[in-house]
């Protein structure tokens, strides 16, 4: 288990990276949203092409995030099997071959590719805005989002930590192995989950009793925290990013609901 | 020591959620989802997998209650760990506009029944109040994740094996609850 490092990323200096952090979560939540309208991989695949436009144009450095990747790689890999090899009672089903008992169909292979689709296209696209965005940046437009200071410190506090955390059951994972803990199978696994629950515990509190201290101390309980100098202004590229998603948006409402395509062609739910 | 009564400017700063709780809740939040990695690789497979989420889930949002002891702690609690799934783990906005609703009940049930105490924070420490403001949290958060996986995510599983797993998932529940409430307090005494 390798530790994740977003902050490499923020470096480079591309158009996705001076985007407003308002306009990168818009296009974000297109991106997010859209797949869940389409039905069929060929759509899905087509806004995968176009996030992935987005990615390369963001040159976000792959090395860094790697373990996060694979990760999610991993978890679509996983829900495409586990539905080939479902059955869907489906009168016109194919079998594609066959493991033991188990039988891989064409309509199960079919849902699991939207299924793998669904699950990678979203993760894929918010990888570009932790990694393009500066967290505290992120709180500061979310703030003017008119979100509350305590949710978008949570927002700030999380994507700082979370990598923290990351690093330390790393570190303790590594520790595990050098120390021949046995973490194969459910009960070797479940066993390093017990030994490492507690120091990574520990340790992470410690951290946030200094960085919470050292929060305190700056004035946030009376709430200081709300004025900042740094100017937050749409720039144009930013209004056209806006209204770019807008257009998206309504394109995929009206080739799925108004054309009828992208979802009629699946076999499952059809 | 007159100062010192409650509703004095020092009393309501001690009532108010601080940086350092709100960091603390973050903590757990992560450590909930880091721990969402053990079980998936772990080999479980799906649907049983599930019963291991709403075990650490309850494991987390109990330690939270128990080491933060402020009124809607599970709220940001949720909010930082639907921001993990969101930005790290890309979980669909679904989870967003339903889940957050899930500290609802637990927090209105947990507001009445501090009355029953006279130290208030003391609801903090109670085993039975705990299991049933962590079960119905994570009841609903279930029921949602449920609805997800088949409206949304429009993988068809059968509703008797939802059940089974919804059952196996509030002992987990419990089980969460109970080791979380011994170990927070430990915790809790360690850190002073």
């Amino acid at each position: 288990m390798a530790a994740i490092d977003f902050v490499s990323n923020l470096d480079e200096d591309t158009w996705v990276h001076k985007l407003d952090p308002r306009a990168k979560l818009f296009l974000i939540l297109g991106f997010v949203i859209i797949p869940l309208l389409f039905m069929d991989p060929f759509y899905l695949t087509g806004i995968l092409m176009l996030g992935l436009l987005l990615w390369f144009s963001a040159k976000i450095k792959i090395k860094p995030i790697l373990p996060l990747l694979l990760t999610i790689l991993i978890l679509a890999m996983s829900a495409i099997v586990f539905a080939t090899f479902y059955n869907y009672n489906q009168p016109n089903t194919n079998i594609l071959f066959s493991i033991g008992s188990l039988q891989a169909t064409d309509i199960g292979l079919y849902s699991g590719l939207i299924l793998g689709y669904r699950i990678a296209i979203p993760c894929f696209m918010t990888i570009i805005i932790i990694s393009t965005t500066d967290p505290a940046l992120l709180a500061k437009g979310l703030m003017k989002m008119k979100v509350p200071i305590n949710v978008a410190f949570m927002f700030l506090g999380t994507l700082r930590f979370f990598p923290l955390v990351f690093e330390e059951l790393t570190n303790i994972s590594n520790a595990q192995t050098i120390r021949g803990v046995n973490k194969k199978g459910l009960r070797g696994s479940w066993n390093s989950f017990k030994l490492a629950v507690f120091p990574l515990l520990i340790n992470s509190l410690r951290k946030s009793r200094t960085m919470g201290l050292a929060v305190e101390s700056k004035g946030f309980s009376k709430m200081a925290w709300k004025e900042y100098y740094q100017d937050m202004k749409l720039t144009r590229m930013d209004l056209f990013v806006i209204v770019l998603t807008i257009l998206f948006f309504a394109a995929a409402i009206y080739f799925r609901f108004i054309l009828g395509l992208g979802g009629s062609n699946s076999i499952v739910y059809s | 020591m007159g100062q010192l009564e409650i509703g004095n400017p020092v009393q309501q700063v001690k009532r108010k959620i601080t940086a350092v709780d709100l960091i603390t809740i973050v903590i757990f939040a992560v450590l909930y989802r880091v721990l969402w990695y053990f079980f998936k690789f772990a080999g479980v497979v799906f649907p049983f997998n599930h019963t291991f989420v709403y075990l650490f889930c309850a494991f987390c949002l109990v330690l939270c209650w128990v080491i933060v002891r402020r009124p809607y702690a599970s709220f940001y609690y949720t909010v930082a760990w639907c921001a993990i799934n969101f930005f790290i783990q890309g979980e669909i906005p679904v989870y967003w506009v339903l889940v957050v609703i899930a500290p609802l009940l637990p927090e209105i049930y947990l507001n009445i029944s501090k009355k029953a105490f006279s130290n208030p924070d003391e609801i903090y420490s109670s085993t039975k109040h705990l299991i049933i403001a962590a079960v119905l949290y994570n009841i609903v958060y279930e029921a949602f994740v449920w609805w997800s996986i088949i409206s949304v995510m429009k993988i068809p599983v059968p509703f008797n094996l939802i059940g089974i797993v919804f059952a196996i998932s509030i002992v987990g529940m419990v089980i969460g609850t109970v080791l979380a409430k011994k170990f927070g307090i430990r915790v809790k005494a360690l850190l002073g």
